[in-house]
C-alpha cells in the first residue's frame, strides 16, 4: 500500500494505516529530535509527541511532501522541549550498562550486524557530529540538520522552520562554517574514511 | 588562509555547493574560485563537512513509536457532531445579530401601545369619549402642572388626553381640601386653585378646614376612602402603611392662595355630601386600584374618572389650575415600589427572554465547538 492511500486512511481515522507510517518514518523523526535536542529521553519524547500530534492533526496535511510536514512537526517539537528545557534546567541521564558504569555511545545506534570496528567508527562519528551541533544555537543547528543530515532542500526548510529562503541560505553558511571549524578538532579522531578530501563538489 | 573571506563570500560559497546560485552569480563565483586560491581551500573544508554530516549515522530508535486508541483518546468519533455545532453557533450569532439590529431599530413606544390597547387593559375615561383611550406614559419623576386653559395647552408637555384624564370634579375636590388639616397644608406647600367660576361651591375657607381639623371624624363620615388618600400630606404618604389597593399616587396641586383665601363658604354642601355618601367610591380609583395594580411606570399617573351623576358636564367641572401654581410631588416611589405587585408582563418581556436564548444557544454551541475541535485535533 502506498503512502497516499495510508495517508487517506489515516484522515479517515484508520489508525492502523497511521501507524504502518510511523513504521515508515519513526527513525527519521527520532533522529531529527535527537539532533535537535542533544538528548536520547527527551528526542524520545518529542518523537512520540510528534506522532500523536501529528494523527490529531493528519486533516491539515493539503499534500506535498509527508516527509517535510513530520519534520516541521518534530521541529516545532524539539523548539517547545528546548524553551521548556531553558526555563527549567535538566541534567540528562547517561546510559549506563549493567555494572552501573556510563556508556559513551548509546547501545541503540548499534547494528546488530556490524562489525565491532564499524560500531565504534559509527559512535565516534556520530558523538563527533552531536557535540559540534550541540555548540550551535537552536537555528543555526535546526537548518544544518534539516538540508545536511535529512537532505531537504532550501525551499523545504524554509517551510519548516517557518523563515525566508535568505535566512536559511545565511544560517545554512553561518552554521557550516562553525561545524567546519568545530569538526577540524576531531579530525585525527576521526576514521580516514572521513578525513578531508581533495574532492571536487 | 580563510581568514580574508568575508560571510558574504562563505554564504556564496554554501549556495554553490548546494547549486543555489544563480547563473549570473555562478559565472562569476567560478571566476573568482579559478584567481583566488583561499577560495578553493574554503570551498573544500565547507564541502568536506558538508560530506560528514550527509553520512552522519543514524540513529535507532530505541523502542516503536505506534499509536493505540487510548493514547490519541478516540478523536474520529467526536469531530463529527464538531460542524453541527459549528453551524449551529454560526445560525444563532446571526440572529443574534438580527435581533440586536432590530431591537435598534424599532422605535420606541411602538410595542407598549399597541400594547396597551388590549381591551381591559385600560379603563375608559368617559363613555362616548373613546378617543381618549390612547395610553400615554405617565411622567416617572415630575408630573408637569396640569394647564388650566386651552392656549397653554401647546407649551404644556402633557398630552391633551393624559389632561382629561386628570379632570377632577369639584366635589371630589372639594371633599379632599376638607380633610387636609391646615398644618398638613402649611408642610406640603402644595397649592391648587379653584375657578371660582367653574367651581363655585367647591371653596371651603379657612375656617372650615379649622373646624375639620378639630374634628376630622364628621368628614370621614361623607368622605369615600379612596379620596382620603389623595389627601394624605407628604409625610403621611411616605409613612403610611398602604395597601396595595390604596396605593393611590399622584399630584396633587392646591393653590395656596386657597388656604389663605377669605371664606367664601363656611360649610361643605350637603349636596356634595350626601352625593359622596351615595357613592361610596370612584369607578375609576376602584378599577385600577383593586383590580389592576398599578405597574411600577403607571405609578404617578392618576386616572380619575367619576361616576358620580354630578350635575355639571365634567368637562365643565374640569379643575383648572393656574401655570403660576406652586406644584408639589409627592415622592413616595420607594414607598410604592414596595407595596406595588408584579408588574405586568409586556411583549418585551417576551423578546429579551428570546434574545437571552440564542445568546446562550450561540455560546455554548460555539464553546462545544471549540471543545470538539481541539480534541479531535
Amino acid at each position: 500500500m502506498d503512502e497516499i492511500t495510508l495517508i487517506r486512511d489515516a484522515q479517515q481515522g484508520d489508525l492502523e494505516a497511521f501507524n504502518r507510517l510511523i513504521l515508515a518514518y519513526q527513525e527519521m523523526v527520532y533522529n531529527q529530535a535527537y539532533r535537535v535536542i542533544g538528548e536520547s529521553d527527551a528526542a524520545e519524547d518529542a518523537t512520540q509527541e510528534t506522532f500523536i500530534s501529528a494523527y490529531r492533526k493528519i486533516d491539515s496535511y493539503r499534500g506535498g511532501s509527508f516527509k517535510a510536514w513530520l519534520l516541521r512537526i518534530v521541529t516545532n517539537a524539539c523548539y517547545d522541549e528546548l524553551r521548556r528545557r531553558k526555563r527549567r534546567p535538566v541534567v540528562p541521564l547517561e546510559p549506563t550498562d549493567e555494572y552501573d558504569e556510563e556508556i559513551e555511545s548509546p547501545r541503540w545506534i548499534a547494528d546488530p550486524g556490524e562489525s565491532p570496528e564499524d560500531f565504534t567508527l559509527r559512535a565516534e562519528l556520530s558523538d563527533a557530529i552531536q557535540n559540534c551541533l550541540d555548540d550551535l544555537s537552536d537555528d543555526f543547528r535546526t537548518v544544518v540538520i534539516l538540508v545536511d543530515i535529512q537532505g531537504m532542500d532550501y525551499t523545504e526548510a524554509s517551510q519548516i522552520m517557518g523563515t525566508p529562503l535568505g535566512t536559511v541560505k545565511s544560517r545554512l553558511a553561518r552554521a557550516r562554517r562553525g561545524m567546519r571549524l568545530c569538526l577540524q578538532g576531531f579530525w585525527e579522531l576521526l576514521p580516514g574514511a572521513f578525513r578531508l578530501e581533495n574532492e571536487a563538489p | 588562509m580563510t581568514k580574508n573571506i568575508s560571510s558574504r563570500d562563505w554564504e556564496t560559497i554554501s549556495a554553490y555547493l548546494d547549486g543555489q546560485l544563480s547563473d549570473r552569480k555562478l559565472i562569476r563565483f567560478e571566476a573568482r574560485l579559478s584567481q583566488e586560491p583561499e577560495f578553493r581551500v574554503a570551498l573544500n573544508e565547507l564541502h568536506h563537512t558538508r560530506q560528514l554530516l550527509r553520512n552522519a549515522p543514524s540513529l535507532r530508535v530505541p523502542r516503536n513509536f505506534l499509536l493505540s486508541p487510548r493514547m490519541v483518546g478516540n478523536p474520529r468519533h467526536l469531530p463529527r457532531l464538531a460542524p453541527v455545532f459549528g453551524w449551529t453557533s454560526a445560525v444563532a450569532s446571526l440572529l443574534l445579530v438580527l435581533l440586536l439590529v432590530g431591537d435598534f431599530f424599532t422605535p420606541a413606544g411602538v410595542i407598549p401601545t399597541a400594547w396597551n390597547n388590549v381591551p381591559g387593559q385600560t379603563v375608559p375615561l368617559s363613555q362616548g369619549n373613546t378617543e381618549d383611550l390612547v395610553y400615554t406614559e405617565a411622567p416617572m419623576m415630575s408630573a408637569p402642572a396640569l394647564g388650566g386653559s386651552s392656549e397653554n395647552n401647546d407649551s404644556n408637555p402633557m398630552p391633551e388626553a393624559e389632561l382629561q384624564e386628570m379632570v377632577v370634579t369639584p366635589e371630589m375636590e372639594s371633599i379632599a381640601a376638607a380633610a387636609v388639616t391646615t398644618e398638613e397644608m402649611d408642610e406640603a406647600t402644595a397649592t391648587a386653585q379653584l375657578s371660582p367660576e367653574e367651581v363655585p361651591t367647591a371653596e371651603i375657607g379657612e375656617e372650615d378646614l379649622m373646624r375639620a381639623a378639630e374634628s376630622p371624624s364628621e368628614l370621614e363620615v361623607a368622605t369615600p376612602k379612596v379620596l382620603t388618600d389623595t389627601t394624605l400630606s407628604k409625610d403621611e404618604f411616605a409613612s403610611e402603611s398602604l395597601e396595595p389597593s390604596q396605593t393611590i399616587t399622584g399630584e396633587v396641586t392646591l393653590n395656596q392662595e386657597f388656604v389663605q383665601a377669605e371664606p367664601t363658604a363656611t360649610e361643605i354642601p350637603t349636596e356634595v355630601v350626601q352625593q359622596a355618601e351615595d357613592t361610596p367610591t370612584v369607578s375609576g380609583i376602584e378599577t385600577f386600584s383593586e383590580e389592576e395594580p398599578l405597574p411600577p411606570e403607571e405609578k404617578f399617573k392618576v386616572e380619575e374618572q367619576t361616576s358620580i351623576d354630578s350635575p355639571e358636564p365634567a368637562d365643565e367641572m374640569a379643575l383648572k389650575a393656574a401655570p403660576e401654581m406652586e406644584t408639589e410631588t409627592f415622592v413616595v416611589e420607594e414607598q410604592v415600589l414596595d407595596k406595588t405587585p408584579e408588574p405586568r408582563k409586556s411583549p418585551y418581556d417576551f423578546l429579551a427572554g428570546i434574545e437571552a436564548g440564542v445568546i446562550l444557544l450561540a455560546i455554548s454551541t460555539a464553546i462545544a465547538w471549540v471543545y470538539l475541535r481541539r480534541r479531535g485535533g
